[in-house]
């Protein structure tokens, strides 16, 4: 019942995340058809004038190379003789100012202002698509990383053209099977100086001089690397420099004179080489735009002055005859065009235009971010300007014009840009505030009130005021919103039951502080328990570091080993430490079935992250094995319900034995997983069948089911997987009941030790979540498991079934777990099954709290620490999935304790219950 | 060890070289000064011994030095890629590090105590340090 607050501030946070990646909708905009006979000089300037028309592409057609040298901060590219002791970065590309001075005519330099966050993949999206970055796009396939939205080389690509791709495979991930050539490397060792640019320049060369290209990107990583490695003042800089010199002055050599370069960088650095954050150093990036055969006017914008990314794709379409992406955002620099007729000017420009009120109705049909009023007036502005097209006739007025656009095309960024870039700081530090609140007070319920007085709460009425309470709450809200008080109904109903259920508990605590403090005079802990403690707390404070997240499953055994050990060792027995030491193996093992991510360079790239869809032979021996050595161990010390698991465990066998291989019949096969799903049914529903004799045997059977469901849907080649999360289960409850023994038969003490159980048994659940092959990462959602039984989708309740088949495999070991946490109270001679009812129940209860507050107090820890790090390299790969998934693994063992409590609730004997 | 995951097919050699180090510091002092059953007793706790012995200086000394690889290995999932960062090598100066300090609180103990003869208000410090022992 405080589990009320838990939930609600969970709830606040699913909120949060909502919130804070901004997320947009993908416009995919059909309207652009092009036609191709537009040299008509009146004809031009009809369309460009006339707000229905369609956009037109422009007649002439450029090259365009555009090289992107990663952290590419402005002030490398400066060249400065009066500094006579130049620092590492400074005066090392002396070309750019050479050029620029000895042909004015052909080369532009400009700083190039990113948007935060300043991180690559963020940034390679907004160049290509024009738009603001956003983080993770909701209408999006999580899995793929693919981009979805219109962009530059989609735009290449439908116009027939061809795009080469040298160097990070950023590009190759976001837009794949879209390059004629593509030679594209692995990027993310970021100590790695020169692998990438050395591979990039023995093809670039070579690629210069071919002509099927409309496009080539090429990018180049070692200077944002010797950034990141060594910091921006440093001789290895200079050495990159110096290179990316000499390279560009060779580059300007072989480049036909009617190409057009264009060098660009996607975001600066600090002066510590870092990036990611919007410091002015972060944003600066350079841009520099040659042309053999000279530029267009350089208009306002001389050379130096700040240009936006936002430009660029908009701009380069241009130069390739194209209409801007769809989702485009900037405005076209006519600078670093070729020189074109006024016509043609005005009609890129009415093309950029139209484009942009697409955009602005098609977004504000989707989504309510901006309001309606703001956006009909950017909307009516934009009509007008395409209407002004008509009256520009002499060179002062196209002038005008141009600004005029600018301008207006500056007003809807900026508009924009306040929605998106923004976090709710506000939301995100409220949810924050909420959830500590609520884990502060379990915290002191659990820890602190007696049990006599648990069940004392039960009995009174406690319960039902906290209920009507919050009854009260939501309807006044609903009342409040109904009659237009309050804006955001979801906000208010949250907050207000959560800071009710926070001032309840409160309440609690204050009416048992004697109890509570009295028992912190009492309480001494000894070694053990204050180390698996502190190893809970352990594995939520490395949440905060990416390298301990990314390898999380390593140091989650570790810890849970060691708090294991170190209660083996109290006990002291022989049978204690054989049993930590085949713990120990069954983690080891279990070590073969973690899965790779990403970012574990030389595991991912080994290829062992991909999941197989068929499991081999030896898989499916150990799978079958593993299932029917457990059903035959555990069937004859359940009693009756045994014959259910039997059936079951060969229902799962024959499942796999029947699909496998080519010569397996997969109608059959689902047929037995349909079969096998309605015996764990069944069983599940006879566990609530009385039979008086306490609760262990119901859970040990509910254990069982939960463990062929799993076994089920994790398939043949993870299901031993599962069998040793249930032995080092197994094994470990031997441990505990020992230690009840061994330390003391007294009830108090055996409660004692409670805490310091539960932690360890969270710490258990939560690597047995890597231990069956998963990963928090999105990428790591595997669909198989929906389809094992058939295609759910049929079904008019299909989609809950994909929902709840998805979320079993995700986090079935954590609700496996959960639902056995009373077992560590019931398990042996000497639990507490010999004792009353009530306090048995009440013992059960803390305990449960106890273990929900471990998972709590590691999703507060992600929250804060998905806070902290909101401007991190690694915010979108690592720390954003990570509370997804912990938050995720948190309901799942909440849904877990719940059944559990409830079962053994259901089974205690009834004739004391009502005492 | 392996057991807390160590990589045993990969490179066993190291693991085996960082195991024999461990025995060197734990397990083989006491052995040669107690005997190989009494010495397992010590170890796991089941023979009291009386304190300020060179017993109590041994037993504290695996210990701490059991401490010192556990926390070494704090430092090797980090990604600072750092030669020093690969796998046995964090345990090794653990251990080793643990040893020192092991021995170096016993020297600084019986200094004290022996200054303590003379100068009673030292006797404070020592309990300090004996608790301090004890508890782990």
């Amino acid at each position: 019942m405080f589990g009320h607050g838990f939930l609600l501030s969970r709830k606040t946070l699913s909120d949060v995340t909502e919130c804070s990646p901004l997320s947009e909708i993908s416009c995919e905009e059909g309207g652009i058809v092009t036609k191709d006979n537009c040299n008509d000089y009146f004809k031009i300037r009809h369309v460009s004038s006339n707000i229905g028309a369609l956009s037109v592409c422009a007649p002439k057609r450029n090259r365009v190379v555009l090289i992107l040298v990663d952290a590419l901060r402005y002030d490398f590219t400066e060249y400065n003789e009066r500094i006579e002791k130049p620092l590492y970065y400074q005066n090392r590309i002396p070309i750019i100012q050479g050029i620029l001075k000895q042909h004015p005519e052909r080369a532009r330099l400009y700083r190039f202002m990113a948007d935060p966050p300043t991180t690559t993949l963020q940034r390679v999206k907004a160049l290509v698509t024009g738009s603001l970055p956003t983080f993770v796009d909701a209408s999006s396939n999580f899995a793929a990383m693919e981009l979805q939205e219109d962009n530059l080389i989609d735009q290449v690509v439908m116009s027939g053209g061809n795009a080469v791709l040298l160097g990070d495979d950023t590009w190759s991930r976001l837009m794949p099977k879209r390059w004629l050539r593509s030679h594209a490397l692995y990027s993310f060792h970021t100590w790695d100086l020169d692998t990438v640019d050395n591979e990039v320049d023995s093809k670039i060369y070579d690629e210069l001089k071919n002509n099927d290209w409309d496009l080539l990107v090429a990018h180049y990583l070692g200077v944002d690397h010797a950034g990141h490695r060594y910091g921006s003042n440093h001789p290895e800089m200079a050495r990159k420099l110096k290179e990316t010199n000499n390279r560009l002055q060779k580059i300007i050599d072989t480049l036909p004179p009617d190409v057009l370069l264009c060098v660009i960088g996607d975001h600066g650095m600090t002066e510590s080489g870092d990036h990611g954050g919007e410091s002015r150093a972060e944003r600066t990036a350079a841009m520099f735009v040659y042309r053999g055969s000279g530029l267009g006017d350089e208009g306002e914008l001389s050379v130096g002055k700040e240009v936006q990314q936002t430009d660029l794709a908009p701009t380069l379409s241009a130069a390739l005859g194209r209409p801007p992406p769809a989702p485009s955002l900037g405005n076209i620099l006519f600078s670093v065009l070729p020189k074109m007729s006024k016509s043609v000017t005005l009609l890129h420009l009415s093309n950029n235009l139209k484009q942009v009120t697409k955009y602005l109705i098609r977004y504000g049909e989707e989504s309510q971010q901006v309001s309606l009023d703001k956006l009909a007036h950017l909307i009516n502005a934009t009509r007008d300007q395409i209407e002004k097209a008509a009256i520009v006739e002499t060179d002062t007025d196209l002038k005008n014009y141009i600004s005029d656009v600018r301008n207006l095309m500056e007003n809807i960024r900026s508009t924009f840009r306040e929605v998106w870039v923004e976090f709710d700081s506000l939301s995100m530090l409220r949810a924050l505030l909420l959830l500590l609140l609520a884990i502060f007070f379990n915290w002191l319920i659990t820890e602190g009130v007696p049990f006599e007085r648990i069940s004392n709460i039960f009995a009174s009425t406690f319960v039902p005021t906290g209920l009507m309470s919050l009854a009260v709450c939501t309807a006044l809200c609903y009342t409040a919103y109904y009659f237009s008080y309050l804006e955001d109904l979801q906000h208010s109903i949250i907050l207000s039951t959560g800071l009710i259920s926070g001032g309840l508990t409160c309440m609690l605590v204050i009416m048992h502080w004697d109890g509570i403090t009295q028992r912190w005079y009492e309480g001494r802990s000894s070694f053990y328990e204050r180390f698996s403690r502190a190893a809970l707390v352990a594995s939520a404070v490395t949440l905060v570091s990416n390298s301990y997240v990314i390898e999380e499953g390593a140091s989650l055994s570790y810890l849970a080993l060691s708090a294991l050990g170190l209660i083996a060792w109290n006990i002291g027995n022989v049978k204690a430490v054989v049993c930590w030491a085949l713990c120990g193996v069954a983690l080891a093992l279990s070590r073969s079935y973690r899965g790779c991510r990403e970012e574990q360079g030389d595991c991912w790239t080994a290829g062992e992250g991909t999941p197989t869809g068929q499991a081999s032979r030896a898989a499916l021996v150990l799978a079958l094995g593993s299932v029917a050595a457990t059903v035959a161990i555990s069937r004859r010390h359940v009693g009756w319900r045994g014959y259910g698991i039997t059936i079951g465990g060969v229902l799962v066998c024959a499942h796999w034995a029947v699909g496998w291989g080519a010569l397996g019949s997969p109608a059959q096969s689902k047929l037995m997983a349909k079969l096998a799903w309605m015996v764990i049914v069944v069983m599940f529903i006879l566990l609530w069948k009385r039979d008086g004799r306490g609760a262990t045997m119901p859970l040990v059977v509910l254990a069982l089911v939960l463990y062929l469901a799993n076994v089920l849907v994790l398939g043949a080649s993870y299901a031993p997987s599962a069998a040793l999360a249930l032995l080092s289960g197994f094994l470990t409850l031997n441990i505990v009941s020992w230690l009840k023994t061994d330390s003391s038969s007294k009830f108090s003490l055996s409660s004692r030790c409670n805490s310091c159980v539960a932690c360890l048994w969270a710490l258990l659940a939560c690597y047995n979540f890597y231990g069956t092959g998963h990963h928090a990462t999105l990428g790591h959602i595997r669909w198989a498991p929906v389809f094992h039984a058939g295609d759910p989708n049929y079904i008019s309740i299909g989609p809950l079934i994909t929902v709840v088949l998805t979320s079993l495999h995700l986090f079935g070991m954590p609700l496996m777990f959960g639902a056995t946490v009373p077992l560590l109270l019931l398990w042996g001679r000497n639990g507490v099954s010999t004792l009353g009812s009530r306090t048995q129940m009440a013992a059960v209860f803390s305990l449960c709290l106890k273990f929900a507050l471990c998972f709590a107090i590691r999703v507060f820890v992600c929250a804060l620490s998905a806070t902290i790090h909101c401007r991190h390299l690694m915010i979108w790969g690592v720390f954003t999935p990570k509370l997804l998934f912990e938050s995720g693994a948190c309901a799942a063992a909440f849904l877990g304790t719940v059944l559990g409590a409830t079962l053994t609730a259901c089974h205690l004997p009834p004739h004391q219950r009502n005492s | 060890m392996i057991l807390f995951g160590a990589p045993f097919l990969d490179s066993h050699e190291e693991t085996l070289m960082l195991s024999a180090l461990l025995t060197l510091l734990t397990v083989f002092p006491l052995v040669a000064h107690a005997g190989v059953e009494s010495a397992m007793q010590l170890l796991f706790g089941v023979k009291h011994f009386s304190r300020n012995t060179i017993i109590e200086m041994l037993v504290n000394n695996a210990l701490l030095t059991v401490c010192g690889a556990w926390l070494g290995a704090v430092v090797i999932p980090l990604d600072w890629n750092t030669p020093w960062q690969k796998w046995p090598i964090p345990c090794y100066l653990g251990a080793i590090g643990g040893h020192l300090i092991s021995n170096v609180l016993t020297i600084l103990k019986i200094s004290l105590m022996s200054a303590a003869d003379k100068y009673p208000i030292l006797n404070f410090i020592v309990s300090v340090l004996n608790k301090f022992n004890l508890s782990k």
